[in-house]
Parts: structure tokens; C-alpha cells; sequence
């Protein structure tokens, strides 16, 4: 069930996660229940910056320095592939 | 093939042979325990590398770690009592290549060819598919080509196949038999051939045979086994075994699983190179029957 991302959260890659390149699209999958999620550039951009040490927020901040987009759009972007991501298991998040 | 059928091309995506190969490629990465040859035998199912996906669940059954009724022999590819994801029951595979000698099964061929006009589209009744069915392939009931054969078959080997799903005994009450023509795009969408309770009388086992004459000159065609759960008719969105329909190749699996046909390309208009097979459908009476599927406590899926 999607749920509300907080600023604070720190998300972590899944240990079952597994991560790989294929003509040209990476792609997450979770060894246990198989599904995967095909990233895009700056998605790709956002699970690299997903290391269990890095909040939310601060994760919105270097990706504002890094793409030209605006503050309030990254913040959506960033939201919703986590939330997709938390639904397909492929993250967990701590406080 | 690309598949223009819709719900086929996600299935297709998640089977891409490319993708299963770089995604096990990051596998071998990790630390090889049980639980990583469960997760590489079912990425392996999934992209139809069926040497690879028995070879990796002999060696999970062989760890130990399994439940106590996954079992593997000669003809398993996909052992009993598994659970994937969620706990959905993972639908056991046997599989048999060469199971005629090839003269016999061009002549099964060659009687399907001669009987060509006879072949009909299940739900119409024509010799055209009905476009509104969920199942687009031409039936035949009244063969008599080595129809003895597969009877026997059955007779010889019920107590076999019976091991090799971990099917409770049960009394057999009839036998179905048909040849079957797919071709110029047919398909069957996701079905089981018994969602009765297993108590009741009804299909118990399934048994698909592929036969040909000559290089094969279709593609697609695939079957598609879906990890189920029976009591609550639901299948996996993600786990599935996908089965070439390779000339000469026996496949059987419980009736109560999903399971699906990728839609035929490459035969056009002519008979001769479609996708045939003869389906077995072995009946049950009523009576006791306790699958392991339907176990109170299922086993817990193994996690990585």
C-alpha cells in the first residue's frame, strides 16, 4: 500500500534487491517476488543516491543541483518512485 | 514474436530472456545459499531455460532446505510443494522430450493434416476462430492415431506422474483426449482446466504433448505455467514457468493451475506448420483428495 514519504525518511535498498543493466534500461527486481521496475535517467539518479544513509530531503536537494528541475516537481518525482518502489519491495525506510 | 494480445506483453517483458540473463549474471554476485538457488531456478523457469531451472532445483532439494515434499526425479523440472512470494503455491512441471519415436509422430501429423477440415474453433463451432474467445485454437476430438498410446501411457505411468506432482491417489473416471491446432496468432488467455474443488469430480490432471512434422516454422506458441493458488483462483502477477512447445515434448502438471498460450506468429494461413498438440485431460472421481496445495499451514516461502 503506498503510504506518505516524510522528509526525514531514510531509505535503504532491500536486501533481496537486485540491480542490473539490460540494452540500455537498469533495472531493479526483488528475488522474492519477482517483479522489477525499469529506471529511467533521473530515476536511476535517485537509487543511486539510495545508500540507508541518506534522508528524503537531502535526497530532493542534491538532485535539484544536479537536474534542472524545479524544487516542488523533484520533490513529487522523488516521492512517487519511492513510493512505487516501497510497494514492490524493492526499499525499506527508517526514521 | 512481439505479442499484440494484451496482458501478453508484460508477461513477455518479465520473461525476456536478455533481462533473466543480465538479472542472473547479478545473481552470481551474491552469496550462493539455498535460498539464492531458489531465486535463480525461478528467474530460470521464468525465461523457459528449463535445463537451468531443474538444475538449480535439484540443487535446492538437494540443500536440504526445501519442504518436506519437494521431491525431484527424471522427468521433474519443477518440484512440488514450493511456495513463492506471497505464499502462492509454485505449479509443479514434468516434462518428457522424445516421447515418440519420430516416425509415429510424423504420422500423428499426417492424420491431423488429412482430417484438417475437421478441426474447430471450440466456442464458435467453425472452422474460424471466434474473435470474442478467450481461447483461439482449433479442436479435434475423434482421432485415432496412437490415441491407444497416450491412453496407455496415462495407465503406465499414473502412479509416476502422481509422485513427480505429490498428487494424492485418486480413481480415475474418464480420459479426454484432443488434438489441437494453433496457428495464424492463436492463443489462450490465462485458464485452468478444473476450478471445482478437488473433492468434486473433475480434471485432475493435465497432460499437453507437441507434435510437428519438419523444422519448426512457428513462433511464439509458448505455454505459460503460473505459480497458483487454487483454493482462491488466483495466480502470481510475477512468477511463472514459460515452455517451449518443442516437436516431440510431453508436459504435465495438475489441472488446478493457470496456465496460458503466447499467440502463434510465422504459420500464416497453412495447416500443416501450426502449433498442434494433443491434450490429455485426466478426470477424477469424487471423493477425498487433500493436495498439498491446500495444506491449512503452508510452508513459508523462502526468502532471500
Amino acid at each position: 500500500m503506498t503510504q506518505a514519504i516524510e522528509p526525514s525518511a531514510i531509505p535503504a535498498r532491500a536486501e533481496d534487491v537486485l540491480a542490473t543493466q539490460s540494452q540500455d534500461v537498469a533495472v531493479l527486481m526483488s528475488m522474492n517476488t519477482g517483479k522489477f521496475i525499469e529506471l529511467n535517467e533521473t530515476a536511476r539518479a535517485i537509487w543511486e543516491l539510495t545508500d540507508g544513509s541518506t534522508p528524503v530531503a537531502d535526497v530532493v536537494e542534491r538532485l535539484c543541483e544536479q537536474f534542472e528541475v524545479t524544487r516542488e516537481k523533484c520533490t513529487g518525482d522523488v516521492a512517487g518512485l519511492y513510493a512505487r518502489m516501497s510497494d514492490e519491495g524493492l526499499i525499506v525506510f527508517s526514521d | 514474436m512481439a505479442n499484440s494480445q494484451p496482458g501478453f506483453e508484460r508477461l513477455d517483458r518479465l520473461s525476456d530472456p536478455i533481462l533473466g540473463r543480465s538479472l542472473l549474471a547479478a545473481m552470481e554476485q551474491r552469496r550462493d545459499g539455498a535460498s539464492t538457488l531458489f531465486a535463480r531456478a525461478n528467474l530460470a523457469r521464468r525465461m523457459g531455460d528449463l535445463d537451468l531451472a531443474r538444475a538449480m532445483f535439484a540443487a535446492f532439494v538437494a540443500s536440504g532446505t526445501a519442504p518436506g515434499a519437494a521431491r525431484m526425479d527424471d522427468w521433474s523440472i519443477v518440484p512440488p510443494g514450493l511456495h513463492s512470494a506471497g505464499g502462492v503455491p509454485v505449479a509443479p512441471l514434468v516434462l518428457i522430450d522424445d516421447l515418440l519415436p519420430v516416425d509415429r509422430m510424423d504420422a500423428l501429423h499426417a492424420e491431423a493434416c488429412r482430417h484438417e477440415h475437421e478441426f474447430r474453433d471450440r466456442m464458435s463451432g467453425a472452422a474460424a476462430y471466434d474473435p470474442a474467445s478467450p481461447r483461439r485454437t482449433l479442436l479435434f476430438s475423434d482421432f485415432t492415431c496412437e490415441r491407444a498410446f497416450f491412453g496407455d501411457f496415462v495407465e503406465r505411468h499414473m502412479e509416476a506422474l502422481r509422485k513427480s506432482l505429490a498428487l494424492p491417489p485418486f480413481a480415475v473416471s474418464r480420459i479426454e483426449l484432443k488434438m489441437s491446432n494453433t496457428l495464424g496468432g492463436g492463443f489462450l488467455k490465462i485458464h485452468s482446466d478444473n476450478d471445482c474443488d478437488p473433492q468434486e469430480e473433475g480434471r485432475a490432471l493435465t497432460l499437453l504433448y507437441y507434435f510437428g512434422a519438419g523444422a519448426t516454422s512457428f513462433d511464439g506458441g509458448d505455454l505459460l505455467l503460473f505459480d497458483t493458488n487454487p483454493r482462491e483462483g488466483t495466480v502470481s502477477p510475477s512468477w511463472f514457468t514459460r515452455i517451449a512447445p518443442a516437436r516431440n515434448r510431453l508436459v504435465a502438471f495438475p489441472s488446478w493451475f493457470f496456465h496460458a498460450v503466447t499467440p502463434t506468429g510465422g504459420t500464416g494461413a497453412r495447416f500443416a506448420h501450426g502449433r498442434m498438440g494433443v491434450s490429455c485431460h485426466v478426470r477424477k472421481t469424487a471423493g477425498e483428495f487433500a493436495p498439498w496445495w491446500d495444506a491449512a499451514s503452508p510452508p513459508a516461502p523462502v526468502l532471500p
